[in-house]
């Protein structure tokens, strides 16, 4: 009879215990593995749209000379990803580094430059009806980069006109446990119009 | 002819006693200051050992503004702190002695541990996680900056959450004179109510959950109460074996 006593608390012990290597055994084989997954998923498919317009917004002469001033609108796309039980976040954009220059007739007619520190995003310290939308609104974000170049480069009376427009992106990517910077680079053609009042 | 039988009800419908007596007879067993009812010590003591969930609650209900470390130490850590003196001054008052805290402690260790056994086949056969906000409570305890996705923070969230199951098994215990299966169930089902009301609302990754987040609450809340009813019965055995 009182051998059977060891065998209760080794039985208890082992009940006890049993879930929770369970636990740290799925984390090390499924969970962080899966995070891993899809946050490489969710990194891979950021993309990145320049629009095709770029937009004079105003003249104005510094030291002399006549500075124009454009913005072009630069998409990031696709922040939205499901993480590893299936819900719903964006990913974390930190240090978004955009630039770009215009070039038009063999000269450059505008260069573009833009540093975001941070991204909004949803902080999960929202109830659902608040942060479902927050998703929403962040899958893709738009930021407005501001460029200048010489008046004079671009005949104003011409407008519109085509540009060659080259332009560079870089960006940390930050999801559930990993993080990646990335860089992307394209070459379009954009079309500079007026807008001045 | 109806049988009454010789219960404290089938004695007030004999006597013809009023309704104001009737109502303090059936409400007697909460107000038994000598047993220490659930308006008397009992309910106190329960209410101050249950005190791992109120922590929590206060988390969730602020949606995690007020961090889990926090409600820990004021709602958990400090009503302890009182109820282990208390229960070690007044044990003549709710006949709960340190020594059988002692046993419901122990008896308390089994019914969590059985509850997180029902949700294992359910994470291998659905890919339901059971400790998926074990990370969260983990992180939000240790003020971990970055990922919470750590084996630090899982295992804070872990020890969170073992906490919060013994306490919800010491209360039960406190809180009956005599384990039984109906109880138990009594228990389970209460438990079941307040995760399935609780979760969808203020827990932002459990909103609209799926039909088989519905069941995996209640089946699991079944087996804890299983093993509330059977916890006494192992031990028993156990210092009838040794």
């Amino acid at each position: 009879m009182r051998a059977r006593g060891p065998l209760i608390l080794l039985t208890l012990a082992l009940t006890y215990v049993g879930p929770y290597a369970f636990v740290y055994a799925r984390t090390a084989t499924w969970t962080f593995p899966r995070i891993d997954e899809r946050d490489a998923d969710a990194f891979d498919g950021v993309e990145v749209l320049v629009a095709q317009a770029a937009e004079l917004e105003r003249i104005e002469s510094v030291s002399g000379a006549q500075r124009a001033t454009y913005s072009v609108n630069v998409n990031l796309m696709h922040r939205k990803f499901l993480d590893w039980i299936g819900f719903p976040l964006v990913l974390e954009v930190n240090d978004f580094t955009f630039s770009a220059t215009g070039v038009y007739q063999g000269s450059v007619v505008m260069a573009c430059s833009q540093f975001d520190k941070a991204f909004d995003k949803p902080t999960g310290v929202e109830p659902w009806y608040i942060y479902q939308p927050l998703v929403d609104k962040n899958d893709n974000t738009t930021v407005e980069v501001g460029c200048t170049g010489d008046a004079s480069a671009i005949n104003l009376a011409s407008l519109p006109v085509s540009i060659s427009f080259n332009w560079s992106v870089e960006a940390t990517l930050v999801g559930d446990r990993n993080e990646k910077v990335r860089s992307w680079t394209g070459s379009q053609t954009v079309e500079v119009r007026n807008v001045r009042p | 002819m109806k049988r009454l039988g010789r219960g404290p009800v089938a004695r007030r419908w004999r006597s013809g006693t009023s309704g104001h007596r009737g109502v303090r007879e059936l409400t007697g067993y909460f107000r038994d200051k000598m047993g220490g009812g659930w308006l008397g010590y009992r309910g106190l003591f329960a209410a101050l050992l249950a005190s791992p969930q109120f922590g929590l609650s206060v988390y969730w209900f602020t949606y995690t503004s007020v961090s889990l470390g926090t409600g820990t130490f004021y709602l958990t850590l400090i009503p302890i702190l009182i109820a282990v003196p208390l229960i070690a001054l007044l044990p003549g008052k709710s006949g709960i002695t340190p020594r059988l805290l002692g046993t419901y402690a122990l008896w308390a260790l089994l019914p969590y541990t059985l509850y997180d056994w029902g949700r294992v086949p359910m994470n291998l056969i659905f890919g339901i996680p059971f400790w998926d906000h074990w990370y969260d409570w983990g992180a939000s305890i240790m003020g971990t900056s970055g990922t919470i996705f750590r084996y630090d923070t899982l295992t804070t969230g872990l020890a969170s959450h073992v906490l919060r199951g013994w306490g919800f098994g010491v209360a039960y215990y406190i809180l009956v004179r005599r384990v039984t299966l109906v109880s138990a169930f009594a228990m389970g089902w209460a438990m079941t109510f307040f995760y399935w009301l609780v979760f969808p609302v203020w827990v932002l990754t459990d909103a609209l959950p799926p039909w088989i987040w519905w069941f995996t609450a209640w089946m699991s809340h079944m087996v804890f109460a299983l093993g509330l009813w059977l916890s006494p019965k192992v031990f028993a055995y156990y210092r009838k074996a040794y």
